[in-house]
């Protein structure tokens, strides 16, 4: 047998055999893959020749005898195959020490700790916190910790979410396995969890779960300050009010120190909330400005939320974001200035709705205290002028009458006490459109003002401004300011006629530079016609022994469709105290206080003043307002009429001349204020 | 003097039943038990140690139990065991006939892979074959080195050497090579490129004609890149920078890495090993049992499994060495080459030598297809030792 590499001579004599197998599918399986293979190459030549060929190039053993040719090349053969072992194994040797050394290196040279629970997968900043003007802490932060998971390393999403609900009750299991069962590598399971639930979950052990140290904004006054202070999301990301307008400085870490006095804003709260329970209303506003500044030391705004409640979070938000979209309408006049949201079933958006500085409202009388420190700034009209109000004022296709007419001229003082509509639309006429539109420029009430929180309404003036719009707008119809707005006009009506904008942030000097806009002189006639207003006339009921407080009540018609509610008013009062020398204003508002049976509609004098009365006198002890004499003849000089209301002067053609104007106030009854 | 024995018919294509029958029966040693003493014991109790080490990675990551895998690999060990020796005692020539055929079925598969396979981590790799599961890339392996061993034995070294010689050769790398880079499973590409490479080598192919190639290969790179998947090209990114990404494509690497650092010299003992138990190493059962190995055993356990592993791949081609057949001879070092392909990329994959590329680590990795084809393989191998005066 021939003993040469490559030796295949017997397999051609196979094949041959082989294929002449009987049919053709013996003869396809008998086929010499090998031998066909070949003579692909070959084209067809027989293989033998090719292998002779094939030695016939090698010149040098051309004649050589067959066995010393074999010899040969299996001698080559080897030589080749041993040289090329020779190589793969220098080849395989460095590999292996390659492998060998890198697995010392690993195992032996690496300090490597063991794995740790991973604590920080982001870092979240502690945001600053919103303190009150004393430094009480209105909004800080709470280290808790929050549960995330790397879905790609969870095994049987299923069974980690049973588990974790079974020791959170607050989480829902086919919503933590949908999330667990995500292709990310990272989810928020739970935020938030207390040490007992952080603790029971570790104690669970579950791969691929993890906790991450995180900060929970916490409000420890709760809903006493939800709309001033508002609230932040899951992610300490402010959603509404000083949180989401000083999102940036908060973000940052710095602190916000507000005007706000947590004592007062308690008193002021607790005071409204008695009045809206006891009147049935559906809601309440109440503000305290410092006149001296424009800081706001006060701002409820009911019903209202307490924004420690995370669970209802999401309504809350639903509720901001169509507080939102209803303030766009409102700015484009495409829904009624007042939202009606109450009732019960949009209770959530309604408490998230900020009355104070969102809504806006047709103030109603309160608003003749402009008109009449217009009239008296434009050196038209004196406090001893009188007014025909013997009928009503016919205007185009408008009649403007007085709710109780007294049919005769009125004094400037019994304008406002009266609250004479009529009285004060002429007041309105003699100064002027321009002048009118002027002034409530100045006080601020054409625009939007700029306060530290995102929401803030915009005021709806009459467009365009006819005459009949400066009649209306004397007596507060017409337009429609917010209730932040008012109080900051009312503060430079009182304190020496300088107009600061309202902030919600302390400010440090006693007095911020402000704009002149009416003298010193008309300011003290203002207050002096405010006292009277609660001495003598509508506002009796804020009366406070001791602290003199000035004021005017507004019983507004609540606009609804296009017209106005009979029914549902809001009841307001603003006024100032200590009168003699203003410190502040405030502005009490009643939204829609129910009649009892058989009797009227609550008024502003019904409903408000007695709040006004009763934050005055709790709060007076706090803001360090002495009690005074009244009857001390400073303060009598410093309030009291010029020679009293009797001696207004009474022109002789006026009607029913017979009524002393002493006699009339006798008459003149609180509810008769319209 | 072997010849006289030889059977009338050649099996050649695949054998009908028929045919199967005459081959028995005309096969003058079938079965030739008594050829069973001529196994080579060294290298059988070597496939047995390592295979314990298997068994014990695989016992601890199951939990300290049998069941999920550690059983089921010890069944298809003794039945692998059992295809091996069927192999070794076959005659070499039986096996050598075959090997076109072997080839033409795997290949035939890798279509069929490709076009019904079960798709399996965004790859089609299995076949479904009745109640077992096949890849085929894994039978191509061994089917390779058959069918080159089966066309280059009856070369002389002077045939090699000519370029035509090499045409049916490379068409015979180049489809299953095309078609398993297709599935895509790009290291089992690179495994049969290697592996048919080394035989090239070792059968005599002229130097300049693998510089020829390399030089192509490295011509061809950056147009190869543009064709990766773009998982396979973060793969090879984030071999280059594993901690970019620890927590996505890098994490099998860091975690690898981290269970390797903590098993020390000595280990941590089987079941003691926090990681692989605890389920932060993903195929820690398959391909990164080493891992386990090296965590659970240490430093120890893992430079037995290097030499061990190291030691069978020598001891192929100490067999092929002293085969006085060529097809033997080509087969048994081919096999041998697989062996420590496997050894090399694995562990390199594993110890972040290597890019992620998915190959197991046979006789070790659960998993049937790569634990009977090494075992047959490596029946080939001892078959090559039995027969090894066959010329």
């Amino acid at each position: 047998m021939m003993r040469r590499l490559g030796n295949h001579g017997n397999y051609a004599g196979h094949y041959r055999q082989a294929g002449r197998a009987g049919t053709p599918f013996q003869a396809l399986m008998g086929i010499n893959w090998h031998r066909l293979l070949q003579q692909i190459w070959r084209r067809g030549r027989n293989w033998q020749l090719t292998v002779s060929s094939a030695r016939g190039t090698d010149r040098s053993h051309g004649s050589a005898p067959v066995e010393l040719q074999e010899k040969l090349a299996e001698k080559l053969g080897e030589r080749v195959m041993q040289g090329r072992l020779k190589f793969l194994s220098i080849l395989c040797t460095l590999a292996f020490s390659l492998v060998c050394l890198r697995l010392v290196a690993l195992m032996v040279f690496t300090s490597v700790e063991e794995p740790k629970a991973q604590t920080v997968a982001a870092v979240v900043q502690k945001r600053g916190d919103i303190v009150d003007r004393n430094g009480l802490v209105l909004a800080t932060n709470l280290q808790t910790t929050s549960l995330y998971a790397n879905p790609k390393q969870i095994r049987d999403p299923a069974v980690t979410a049973s588990k974790l609900a079974s020791v959170l009750p607050q989480v829902n299991g086919d919503a933590l396995k949908k999330r667990l069962s995500d292709s990310k590598g990272f989810v928020w399971l739970v935020r938030h969890l207390t040490p007992q639930e952080t603790d029971a979950v570790n104690r669970l052990g579950l791969p691929g779960v993890y906790f991450q140290a995180d900060w929970r904004r916490t409000y420890p006054f709760g809903d006493d300050v939800a709309h001033l202070v508002g609230l932040s999301d899951v992610d300490n990301i402010g959603v509404a009010g000083i949180e989401k307008g000083m999102d940036k400085q908060l973000a940052a870490g710095q602190s916000v120190q507000l005007a706000i006095d947590i004592r007062l804003q308690h008193v002021v709260r607790d005071e409204l909330l008695k009045a809206i329970q006891a009147y049935n209303a559906v809601g309440g506003i109440g503000l305290v400005m410092d006149v001296r500044n424009g800081e706001i030391v006060s701002m409820v705004s009911l019903p209202d939320y307490d924004p420690n409640k995370a669970g209802e979070l999401a309504r809350m938000n639903a509720g901001a974001a169509s507080a939102a979209k209803l303030l766009t309408k409102v700015a484009n006049g495409t829904a009624a200035p007042t939202p009606r949201m109450a009732s019960g079933k949009n209770a959530q958006k309604e408490a998230m709705f900020n009355r104070a500085t969102l809504g806006v409202y047709e103030m109603g009388s309160t608003f003749k205290l402009f008109t009449i420190a217009s009239g008296l700034e434009s050196g038209l009209f004196k406090l001893s002028d009188v007014v025909d109000a013997t009928q009503a004022l016919r205007f185009g296709r408008f009649t403007i009458s007085d709710f109780h007419a007294k049919n005769r001229w009125l004094s400037i003082p019994e304008v406002l006490m009266y609250s004479s509509n009529i009285g004060s639309a002429r007041i309105a006429l003699a100064v002027g459109r321009e002048r009118q539109q002027e002034f409530f420029k100045q006080l601020g009430f054409l625009a939007k003002p700029q306060l530290q929180i995102p929401e803030v309404g915009q005021p709806m003036t009459p467009n365009p401004w006819r005459d009949i719009n400066t009649v209306t707008a004397s007596y507060g119809h017409g337009m429609a300011i917010s209730p932040v707005q008012l109080v900051g006009g009312v503060s430079a009506l009182v304190n020496g006629g300088v107009y600061h904008p309202a902030t919600f942030l302390k400010t440090d000097q006693a007095l911020s530079a402000g704009t002149q806009v009416i003298s010193a002189k008309t300011s003290a006639a203002m207050r002096k016609l405010m006292y009277a207003v609660v001495t003598d006339g509508t506002g009796s009921r804020a009366n406070v022994a001791g602290i003199p407080v000035g004021g005017k009540t507004g019983t507004a018609e609540k606009s609804m469709g296009g017209g106005y509610a009979g029914h549902a008013v809001l009841a307001s009062f603003v006024a100032a105290f200590p009168i003699n020398n203003p410190q502040y204003a405030t502005l009490i508002l009643v939204d829609e206080p129910k009649a009892e049976p058989g009797r009227d509609t609550p008024t502003g004098g019904m409903a408000a003043a007695p709040v006004v009365h009763n934050i005055v006198r709790r709060a007076a002890p706090l803001l360090n307002i002495m009690p005074v004499d009244e009857q001390d003849p400073l303060i009598q000089a410093a309030l009291t009429l010029p020679n009293g209301l009797s001696s207004t002067p009474l022109p002789d053609n006026m009607p029913n001349g017979t009524l002393t104007p002493k006699a009339e106030l006798a008459s003149f009854h609180p509810a008769d204020d319209r | 003097m072997f010849y006289g024995g030889f059977p009338r018919i050649i099996f050649s294509g695949i054998p009908t039943p028929l045919a199967v029958i005459k081959m028995i029966g005309s096969f003058s040693f079938v079965p030739h038990f008594t050829q069973i003493k001529k196994l080579s014991w060294p290298l059988l109790l070597n496939i047995v140690a390592l295979a314990c080490f298997g068994f014990a990675a695989l016992y601890s990551a199951g939990g300290m139990s049998l069941d999920p895998w550690a059983g089921r690999q010890m069944l298809r060990f003794v039945v692998g065991l059992g295809l091996m020796t069927v192999v070794a005692i076959t005659d070499m020539r039986v096996w050598q006939q075959l090997a076109y055929p072997f080839y033409l079925a795997s290949l035939v598969m890798l279509v069929l892979v490709d076009a019904f396979g079960i798709i399996g981590m965004g790859a089609q790799r299995w076949l479904k074959l009745g109640p077992i599961q096949v890849q085929p890339s894994e039978l191509m392996k061994i089917a390779i080195v058959m069918t080159l061993a089966r066309y280059f034995a009856p070369l002389s070294t002077t045939e090699v050497w000519q370029i035509r010689r090499l045409i049916i050769p490379i068409a015979l790398i180049l489809a299953p090579t095309l078609l398993t880079a297709a599935q895509p499973d790009l290291g089992g590409a690179l495994m049969l490129m290697a592996v048919a490479g080394v035989m090239l080598m070792v059968i005599g192919v002229r130097w300049w004609k693998f510089g020829v190639v390399l030089a192509g290969v490295a011509a061809a790179l950056p147009i190869a890149w543009f064709s990766l998947h773009d998982y396979q090209k973060k793969r090879l990114t984030t071999f280059l920078d594993p901690e970019a990404d620890p927590l996505g494509a890098g994490y099998h690497i860091t975690q690898s890495k981290i269970a390797l650092g903590s098993g020390g010299i000595m280990g941590k003992g089987l079941g003691q090993g926090s990681q692989s138990y605890l389920d932060f190493l993903p195929e820690k059962h398959t391909d990164f049992i080493f891992t386990m190995v090296g965590e659970e055993m240490g430093l120890i356990g893992g430079l037995l499994v290097l030499g061990l592993y190291t030691l069978l791949s020598l001891q192929c081609c100490m067999i092929g060495m002293r085969s006085h057949n060529h097809y033997g001879r080509l087969v048994a070092v081919g096999i041998g080459a697989t062996c420590f392909l496997y050894l090399f990329i694995n562990t390199g994959m594993v110890m972040g030598i290597l890019p992620v590329v998915g190959e197991p680590l046979p006789l070790l990795s659960y998993g049937g297809t790569a634990m009977l084809t090494m075992l047959i393989a490596l029946g080939m191998v001892q078959n090559v030792k039995v027969y090894q005066d066959l010329r």
